[in-house]
């Protein structure tokens, strides 16, 4: 393997009488190998989804069709557009308000209303049940004031219900987005619009929000995204969606191949969610103008306004945040002692290995695939780098059904080859072992891995190695003391995201994991589903602290 | 006198596209020396190739007596002793000023370095901002920064890619001629490269125009635009136009100017058809002149002003007119050819 990490001419290797397989062994160094590998890991399971239509399970189908598909899609549709519209509204309201607006709090505001993002969809999802359900405490006491048969109380386990938990979970992605969008485009195209005769509020709905597009677009589509591949919230809620049947299929009729073929119709959809976003990405691009931010100017709300703004904020960080995050803490404290002990550690344990493990294992693949990318910046690079980190754009329940598939059949040869060679039989080898776990891991997490470390790799220009070399500094003295420093905080960042990511994930660890390996998400899975909600909080407490880590990552970032 | 880099022969293609051809040249210790060309005329391969990160398909790179490339094999870029300011600095962004400075000093005691670092800080007038990171420095701040880095170890040549297209056009003219002191003061060899001719004329002591990979004039400014060996050369390096004109004697040739009289740059046959070149300041204002030309356009800068002038043969010429003899478009002035050194490249069949 060439492993020069600089870029350079490619040395010719000749290979005398055959100049074809030179030229090839030429084309096929290390870094084109190793991204060719990987993006096959990623391809093959989602290849086996697709091919599980060649042999249709036809009476689960026909049962599937009969009965649950207009179901799910229309459950799907409802849902999408509910939390859509949601985060829409609640994302680019919030957005104006912190990012071109003045108004008391509003600077704190600006970072805490993306907190939210610490919540795992799933823990604001039984927190919610847990207060509003018949049996919680808001419903309680209401029944105190007056007899229950007067009062009307929305049934909470409905479309409405887990619209309004998952836009409350979701919104920030829009808010980011379109917070940035509205900071940095500038503040010249304002100015154009007032010397035009714009004032400045017509000015934002016919320049700024126009501009922001892009932004919030790609936002929603992320809310989108997150929203198809939910599994756990809707889980809770008994809101059947395609991942929820795509379970059922796997543990209620045992039928993986019919498993698999809902999957490929959910993953049909999500492609098509992905292409457009793809096309969005490529419009950001162009819309910057000017430099200055609309920072300095800020439009300062008066009289009622500015507090019904500072109201409108608090409620949302209240109930998106504050509140669950308040209810968890009381629950943890009231169960602690019968729930924190031996068996809570060792789950602890078994989830930070797992995210350790993963953490390792895909920022070290994310900083080889970034090292092949600027190796080798050409066409066939970026399609082998698409589809390594397209994993995170499918849902967990998808890509456990994909990556189970693809490994018991690996698995299978495996055992048949050792059979073959040696004549010992195993039993199987990778089957019902952490490495499924760990591989579905792989293809889900790593576009969280690469991005921030191939954005960090992308500020060492091809002149700096220049640079180093032409004074002497070559080799691993050259990554130690110019590629080092300049990847560390992304090497960094890496780390934290996947990690976190890895800790609250649930579709696959409760799919793949082998017998005995229950993490903290799969234990809020199980209790949740047997109403728990008490019980379910110490675990929830647990990721949501963690998950807090990211979020300071990234309001620093946003801030600075 | 000792001569510090010399190129014979040097040709390179990239995917059979040739972008070097046949490069030849030298360079004497203690010179700076420039390579001149449009965009995608090859200078920029020509001085990376110099540096060694790219290598020639044929040919050898001689520095300071040492072959550091031929075909068989080359010395690495690191150990070329050379020094090389990049067109976008290429600084250290994790550095600050003083740690980019040292970074190439090793092996060298820690007050040794401080030394060095303190000295190069100095001489580029940097001292105050030694301690900030190049994010915080202005962009002339930062050439300076880089081109220090690059003087820190002493290296035997210097190389210098466009170092001042990313600077704004005043502080690019006083920054070129700082720069010239530096290195001249330093005693330093060099070769830049650059599209720009005034940063050539302002920096350089040799300069090459490049043309589509080939080196066609190594030569002094002076002789680049007063004894240009090519139309190429006529061409790119200041003002001009060509007019077409006869041979008619030893030192006549016929042009819609009228026979002009003067000593011949290169020796012409007799007769030959041959294209003269007439600088803008070759035509001479006179009011007196009974040869007449019509103004179509107009250019005022400051001292004088250029006028483009249709002579009743139907082209073109420049003249370079002292600004108070102001006239409008359309008006015709007297002109007079003063043109003592004729450049005439014979036409081409």
């Amino acid at each position: 393997m060439d492993s020069s990490i600089c870029i350079k001419d490619l040395p010719f290797f000749s290979s005398g009488r055959f100049p074809i397989l030179g030229r090839i062994r030429c084309y096929l160094d290390g870094w084109r190998l190793f991204a060719m590998g990987f993006s096959l890991f990623v391809a093959l399971p989602l290849a086996v989804i697709f091919l599980s239509f060649l042999h249709p399970e036809k009476e689960i189908w026909r049962h599937l069709a009969d009965t649950l598909l207009i179901d799910l899609l229309t459950n799907t549709l409802i849902l999408t557009a509910g939390v859509l519209s949601g985060t829409f509204i609640l994302g680019v309201s919030l957005a104006w308000l912190t990012g071109v607006c003045e108004f008391p709090g509003r600077k704190t505001f600006s970072w805490a209303l993306l907190l939210p993002l610490a919540m795992p969809t799933y823990v604001l999802a039984f927190v919610a049940l847990g207060l509003f359900d018949y049996s919680g405490p808001v419903q309680t006491f209401l029944r105190k004031l007056a007899p229950a048969d007067k009062i009307w109380f929305p049934e909470v386990r409905s479309a409405g219900g887990i619209i309004i938990v998952m836009t409350l979970a979701l919104y920030p992605y829009v808010y980011l987005l379109a917070r940035s969008a509205f900071k940095t485009q500038g503040k010249r195209a304002m100015e154009a619009a007032q010397s035009l005769g714009c004032s400045r509020l017509t000015g934002f709905f016919k320049v700024a929000l126009p501009m922001a597009r892009p932004w919030i677009a790609a936002g929603l589509l992320l809310v989108l995204m997150e929203t198809l591949a939910d599994f756990g919230a809707v889980s809770i809620f008994n809101y059947d969606t395609f991942t929820t049947a795509i379970y059922k299929a796997w543990y209620g009729f045992f039928s993986l191949p019919a498993a698999a073929q809902m999957s490929a119709l959910l993953v049909i959809i999500v492609f098509a969610v992905i292409i457009i976003e793809q096309q969005m990405r490529q419009k950001m691009q162009f819309t910057q103008s000017g430099r200055l931010s609309m920072e300095e100017e800020r439009i300062e709300l008066t009289g009622a306004i500015r507090w019904a703004a500072a109201f409108f904020a608090s409620v949302v960080l209240l109930t998106a945040f504050l509140i669950p995050f308040v209810q968890l803490v009381i629950w943890s404290a009231k169960i602690f002692h019968e729930e924190f002990g031996g068996r809570y550690l060792e789950i602890l344990g078994n989830s930070l290995f797992f995210a350790c493990l993963a953490t390792v294992i895909i920022t070290c693949s994310a900083l080889l695939l970034s090292y092949a990318q600027r190796r080798h910046p050409d066409k066939t690079m970026r399609l082998l780098v698409r589809i390594a980190t397209l994993g995170y754009a499918l849902p967990g329940t998808v890509l456990a059904v994909g990556v189970f598939v693809v490994i018991s059949q690996a698995d299978s040869l495996l055992v048949g080859m050792i059979k073959a060679v040696s004549g010992f039989d195993a039993d199987a080898l990778l089957h019902g072992t952490v490495f499924i776990v760990i591989a579905a891991y792989m293809v889900r997490f790593m576009a969280a891995g690469f991005n921030p470390v191939s954005s960090a790799m992308n500020r060492i220009a091809p002149n700096l190695d220049e640079a180093s070399i032409s004074m002497g500094v070559t080799g691993i003295s050259l990554l130690r003391r110019i590629h080092l420093p300049i990847l560390r905080n992304g090497l960094f960042t890496a780390a934290v995201l996947v990690f976190v990511d890895v800790m609250k994930e649930m579709p696959i660890t409760l799919m793949t994991r082998p017998f005995g390996w229950d993490t903290l998400a799969v234990k809020i899975y199980e209790l949740t589903s047997e109403g728990e909600w008490e019980r379910a909080a110490l675990p929830a407490v647990a990721l949501v602290v963690g998950g807090l880590l990211p979020v300071i990552i990234l309001t620093r970032k946003t801030e600075a | 006198m000792e001569t510090v880099l010399e190129l014979r022969n040097i040709s390179k293609s990239f995917d059979n596209n040739p972008v070097l051809k046949e490069l030849s040249f030298s360079l004497k210790k203690g010179y700076i020396g420039c390579l001149l060309g449009p965009s995608g005329c090859g200078k920029t391969t020509a001085l990376r190739t110099i540096a060694g990160f790219e290598s020639p398909d044929s040919g050898e790179i001689v520095i300071n007596k040492t072959v550091v490339s031929n075909r068989e094999d080359g010395i690495p870029p690191e150990k070329r002793r050379i020094g090389m300011v990049f067109q976008d600095y290429a600084l250290f962004p994790h550095l600050s000023v003083k740690e980019n400075i040292a970074f190439g000093l090793h092996k060298m005691r820690q007050v040794a370095k401080d030394k060095i670092v303190a000295e190069l800080l100095e001489l580029v007038g940097l001292t105050d901002v030694s301690g900030h990171f190049p994010h915080e420095l202005s962009g002339g701040q930062q050439q300076r920064v880089a081109l220090a880095r690059a003087l820190a170890p002493r290296p035997e040549l210097l190389l210098m890619d466009e170092p001042f297209s990313s600077l704004d056009i005043t502080l690019r003219e006083r920054l070129s001629l700082e720069v010239r002191d530096i290195l001249k003061a330093s005693g330093i060899s060099a070769i830049m490269v650059t599209h720009n001719q005034l940063e050539a004329f302002a920096m350089a002591d040799v300069i090459g125009v490049m043309h589509d990979g080939k080196l066609v004039q190594w030569d002094t400014a002076y002789n680049l635009y007063h004894r240009p060996s090519s139309r190429v050369v006529a061409d790119f390096v200041g003002e001009g136009v060509l007019l077409s004109g006869k041979v008619t004697g030893d030192s006549q040739v016929k042009t819609s100017l009228g026979t002009l009289v003067g000593r011949f740059t290169y020796p012409c046959r007799n007769g030959c058809p041959a294209q003269v070149l007439i600088r803008p300041e070759d035509i001479v204002h006179d009011d007196n002149s009974s040869f007449k030309a019509r103004i179509v356009e107009k250019n005022f800068r400051g001292a004088n002003i250029l006028y483009s002038l249709l002579l009743p043969s139907n082209e073109k010429v420049l003249a370079l007119v002292p600004s108070h003899h102001n006239h409008k478009v359309g008006q015709e002035i007297g002109i007079r050819p003063q043109v003592d050194d004729i450049i005439l490249f014979e036409q081409q069949a």
